[in-house]
C-alpha cells in the first residue's frame, strides 16, 4: 500500500497553482519555424 | 523557492501577445519555450505589462489589486510571483556580476540573448550560464573534423579551459572539412596549429595542448582527470575496445561526463553520457544495436566526410558539451541522436536504460573487474 504524504507548500507557491496556469504548446501546437530568422 | 526579482520585467525574447478569448502567448512560437496562460479576467495581462523593469513586485500587486475590483491583494501578489517563477520574467535591477570583464560582456552579448531565451529558469541575472561557462575546463579529443569545430566551438562561446589532444599531422586532405586549419599549416601537428589558432579567436580562455595518442583506457583517465567535461571527437582505436568504450569507463570512473560525435557518410551522431544521470555510452550503443537486423553490416567505412557533415557533427558535439556544462537545454545524458544529410528532415533520437549488470551506470553493485 503506497504510503500517504501530506505535504505543505509553501503559501506562495500554493497560491500561483490556484491562481495562474502557464501551459507550454505541445510540438504539435508550434510551427518550428521563425519568419524573423536571420543569419548574422 | 520563488526567486524574488526586484524589478521584474518581461524578456524581450518572450514578448507576450494576446489572442482571442483572452488567451495569452508568451515565448513566440518555439517549441519548449512558448506557453499559453488562460486569462478570462486580464489580470496576467495587466501584470505583465506593469512588468517593465520601472515597479518592484509589490507595486504591481497593489497596482494590480487596485484596478481590479475581484482581485485581492494576496491573489495579485500570487499572480505577480507566479510570472516571476515561470523564467519568462527578469531582473530589470540586477547588475553586472564581478568574474566578466566589460570585453567579455560585449563579446558574449549574442550568447547572453541566446541564452536568456532558452532558458527558462529564473535567475539573479542573466550571466550565470556565461559564468558557468568561464569557470569550466574541457578536453577535446581529436582535433580533426569533428574535433576542429568543437575546439573552435568551445573557444568562441567562453569555455574557461581548453585542452586541446591530437598527435597527428595536417594534411592537405583535411581541409575540405577541418575548420582551423589553412594550406600554410600542412605538415604541422594539429595540437599547435588549433590551438594557437582557438587562443585568437578568444584570448580571454586558457589554452593548452597535447601531441600524445591516447594508447588505452588508463590514459584516457589520467587525460581527463581534473576536468568537467569531455569532447570525445577521436575514432581510433575501433572495434569491441574502442575509443568510445574507453571514454566510457574512463569517465563513469572519474564522474566526468562526456559528448562524443562523427559521422558515417551522411549519418551524423552525438552522444551524450553521465552516468549515472542516463545509461552509459555502453548500455546505449548494446541496445542500438540490438534494434538492427542481424547481419547487417553497418559501419561500412571509406573516407566520406564533407564540411557540413563535419560542422554538424562537432557543433552537435559542442552544443552538448555547453549544456552538460550550463544544463541549458537539458542535455539528457544516455542519449544517441542522428542526421541523416542523405534524407531532409530524417534526425532521430535513441535513448535506453542502464543495463541491470552495467558497471559505468551501477559501480556500487557491479562486480566486473576492470583491472
Amino acid at each position: 500500500m503506497a504510503e500517504e504524504r501530506e505535504t505543505h507548500p509553501v503559501p506562495d507557491e500554493a497560491e500561483e497553482l490556484q491562481v495562474i496556469s502557464i501551459r507550454k504548446l505541445d510540438k504539435i501546437e508550434t510551427t518550428g519555424f521563425d519568419s524573423n530568422s536571420h543569419g548574422q | 523557492m520563488t526567486r524574488r526579482h526586484r524589478m521584474p520585467k518581461v524578456k524581450p525574447e518572450h514578448r507576450p501577445h494576446r489572442l482571442d478569448g483572452g488567451t495569452i502567448r508568451i515565448g513566440g512560437d518555439t517549441y519548449g519555450i512558448a506557453a499559453e496562460i488562460h486569462d478570462p479576467e486580464g489580470w496576467v495581462w495587466a501584470a505583465l505589462q506593469l512588468m517593465n523593469g520601472t515597479h518592484d513586485p509589490d507595486t504591481i500587486a497593489t497596482l494590480l489589486s487596485e484596478r481590479f475590483a475581484d482581485l485581492p491583494l494576496t491573489r495579485a501578489a500570487a499572480v505577480v510571483s507566479a510570472l516571476m517563477a515561470s523564467g519568462y520574467i527578469e531582473d530589470a535591477a540586477a547588475a553586472n556580476p564581478s568574474g566578466l570583464s566589460a570585453r567579455e560582456f560585449d563579446r558574449y552579448s549574442r550568447s547572453r540573448a541566446f541564452f536568456r531565451r532558452v532558458d527558462l529558469t529564473p535567475r539573479e541575472h542573466d550571466w550565470e550560464l556565461q559564468l558557468k561557462l568561464k569557470r569550466s575546463r574541457a578536453v577535446v579529443l581529436g582535433l580533426g573534423g569533428t574535433g576542429s569545430h568543437v575546439a573552435w566551438a568551445l573557444a568562441a562561446v567562453g569555455v574557461g579551459e581548453i585542452h586541446c589532444v591530437d598527435h597527428d599531422r595536417i594534411e592537405l586532405s583535411n581541409l575540405n572539412r577541418q575548420i582551423l586549419y589553412t594550406e600554410d599549416d600542412i605538415g604541422q601537428f594539429k595540437a599547435d596549429v588549433a590551438a594557437n589558432r582557438i587562443s585568437r579567436v578568444n584570448s580571454d580562455v586558457t589554452v593548452t595542448r597535447s601531441r600524445r595518442r591516447i594508447e588505452n583506457e588508463s590514459d584516457l583517465a589520467r587525460l581527463v582527470e581534473g576536468y568537467d567535461v569531455l569532447a570525445l571527437c577521436a575514432d581510433e582505436p575501433r572495434g569491441p575496445e574502442n575509443i568510445k568504450v574507453w571514454a566510457s569507463r574512463a569517465c563513469a570512473a572519474a564522474g566526468v561526463p562526456w559528448a562524443g560525435g562523427g559521422y558515417s557518410g551522411p549519418v551524423v551522431t552525438c552522444g551524450v553520457f553521465a552516468p549515472p544521470r542516463g545509461a552509459c555510452y555502453e548500455c546505449v550503443s548494446a541496445q542500438a544495436v540490438a534494434k538492427r537486423r542481424p547481419g547487417i553490416e553497418v559501419d561500412l567505412g571509406g573516407p566520406g566526410v564533407i564540411a557540413f557533415s563535419a560542422g554538424i557533427s562537432g557543433q552537435m558535439v559542442a552544443q552538448s558539451v555547453v549544456s552538460l556544462i550550463t544544463g541549458v537545454p537539458d542535455p539528457m545524458p544516455g542519449t544517441l541522436r542522428a542526421m541523416n544529410l542523405a534524407v531532409l528532415g530524417d534526425h532521430d533520437v535513441f535513448r535506453a536504460p542502464p543495463r541491470a549488470d552495467c558497471a559505468n551506470c551501477h559501480p556500487l553493485t557491479s562486480s566486473r573487474d576492470r583491472s
